[in-house]
């Protein structure tokens, strides 16, 4: 995949860098460009090895992940956490997440944030790409 | 989200909103540069054509090279049987499977099957790079948008060109859903999301479990879903014990019960008791609330769609 933080300036491959030590140490991130973790339950779903962001897929059984059958499905974690961080994070669990903006791959999420290339929940703004679909 | 107004045109929809019970039957596409191979299930399936309403094609199954899917849906439509075109998001990209939901509607296909795919490593290229540019809710959502607003998922207008007229192509929609993963409410709120994208039928894995079954068909129920969303019981007739305990161990998503290994195991006449457990557990999705039909998935075993619909009592007059 195409790293496009490489093509930023300094300053911004600085503080990309240093969301990446605080993200990768916390979720195992990968550097989509537009973190949903807050509505997943505190779980990274890009570590699903299908990068699954709308739930589990049908192949994990007994909580398990369907490539790796020793590592636990992510979703199923994220559906625990996320059930147990109160009402306002399992309704967020039921939202419809918009397909993936690769642009925005190895950006830093926080700085697309403020420019508004993706809004606080991680859907990208830009042009050329599906309405907001959590509001179905 | 409404499902799109207009008809598809397609007898499996016509089926399902007539609230007739629907039979599909899988086909899994040859691995060699033949349709020959298929020959033998097509001529059960004419056979069978008045009680089978569609035929559903796998992309790719198991992430093994296959003829594609979209070129054994043609093979069918000369056959003059309704194909079901399915998509697995492991092997293209948005840009790839927009561009075959075209040409499928440009060749006469009307019902459309989104799944994420079994991952790669599970499939005969482990070494290839696995795609997942969407998943199976987006591709839906995509393919939902290009029926209902006539736009893909960049917001390019479907016309020829730009004094056409708008094209809004309308056609059936489909998904997965597995009752036996866990945890059974998520799967449910995941039927709903799917629900939500646009699918308007669902083929759910093979049934062997009924309990969990009913289960997870009670929470769907409780919870709306079934009123615009078929479902579609997934039926496998297997021919001994044998290939239950390789699906247990190796198939992901599978869930057996030890009971029924055993009765197979057990049974004088093997083959028989693997129709009678299929034919058991037709009537019993009969009666169950919210189903909508069964899904025959057969793998090589032919002759055992006969066998099934007869014992089901499909093949007599008076049904669906």
């Amino acid at each position: 995949m195409f790293d496009h933080s490489k093509r930023k300036n300094f300053l911004v491959r600085c503080f990309t860098s240093l969301e990446r030590l605080i993200k990768v140490g916390l979720f195992d991130c990968s550097m989509c460009g537009q973190c949903i973790v807050r509505s997943t339950g505190l779980v990274c779903p890009m570590r699903c090895p299908k990068q699954m962001r709308n739930g589990p897929c049908g192949g994990s059984v007994n909580g398990k992940c369907e490539v790796d059958t020793k590592k636990a499905c992510v979703w199923v974690r994220g559906y625990e956490r996320g059930n147990r961080l109160g009402s306002g994070m399992s309704k967020k669990l039921d939202w419809i997440q918009p397909a993936v903006d690769w642009r925005l791959w190895g950006t830093s999420a926080w700085l697309n944030v403020a420019q508004k290339i993706t809004d606080i929940n991680g859907h990208p703004m830009r042009k050329g790409e599906e309405g907001d679909s959590t509001k179905a | 989200m409404s499902v799109a107004e207009e008809a598809s045109g397609g007898r499996l929809e016509s089926k399902l909103k007539s609230g007739g019970f629907a039979v599909t039957v899988e086909i899994v596409p040859p691995k060699v540069p033949s349709f020959a191979p298929m020959q033998t299930q097509l001529n059960i399936i004419k056979k069978l054509s008045e009680v089978i309403d569609a035929v559903n094609v796998t992309d790719n199954a198991s992430a093994n090279v296959r003829l594609s899917s979209l070129a054994v849906c043609k093979h069918l439509l000369d056959e003059g049987l309704e194909p079901v075109l399915q998509t697995a998001c492991r092997d293209r990209n948005r840009i790839a499977m927009q561009g075959d939901l075209l040409s499928a509607l440009a060749f006469g296909v009307r019902n459309f099957f989104c799944v994420t795919g079994d991952y790669i490593t599970l499939g005969d290229h482990p070494m290839a790079k696995p795609v997942y540019d969407v998943d199976s809710i987006q591709l839906l959502q995509i393919f939902h948008g290009i029926r209902t607003n006539g736009t893909m998922a960049s917001g390019v207008e479907l016309k020829a060109t730009t004094k056409s007229d708008l094209m809004k192509p309308h056609f059936l929609l489909g998904a997965a859903a597995n009752p036996f993963a866990d945890p059974v409410e998520v799967r449910v709120s995941r039927m709903g999301k799917k629900q939500r994208a646009g699918a308007q039928f669902i083929q759910t894995q093979c049934i062997f479990d009924l309990d969990r079954m009913r289960e997870f068909m009670r929470l769907a129920v409780n919870a709306g879903l079934t009123t615009d969303l078929h479902v579609l019981g997934g039926i496998m007739p297997v021919k001994s014990a044998r290939p239950l305990e390789f699906m247990r161990d190796n198939v992901p998503g599978m869930r057996i019960p030890e009971a029924v290994i055993q009765r197979m195991k057990n049974a004088q006449d093997p083959e028989a008791e693997g129709v009678a457990i299929a034919v058991e557990t037709i009537h019993a999705l009969r009666e169950m609330p919210g189903i909508s039909g069964v899904h025959l998935m057969t793998v090589n075993w032919h002759t055992a769609i006969e066998k099934v619909l007869e014992g089901a009592g499909f093949t007599d007059k008076g049904t669906g």
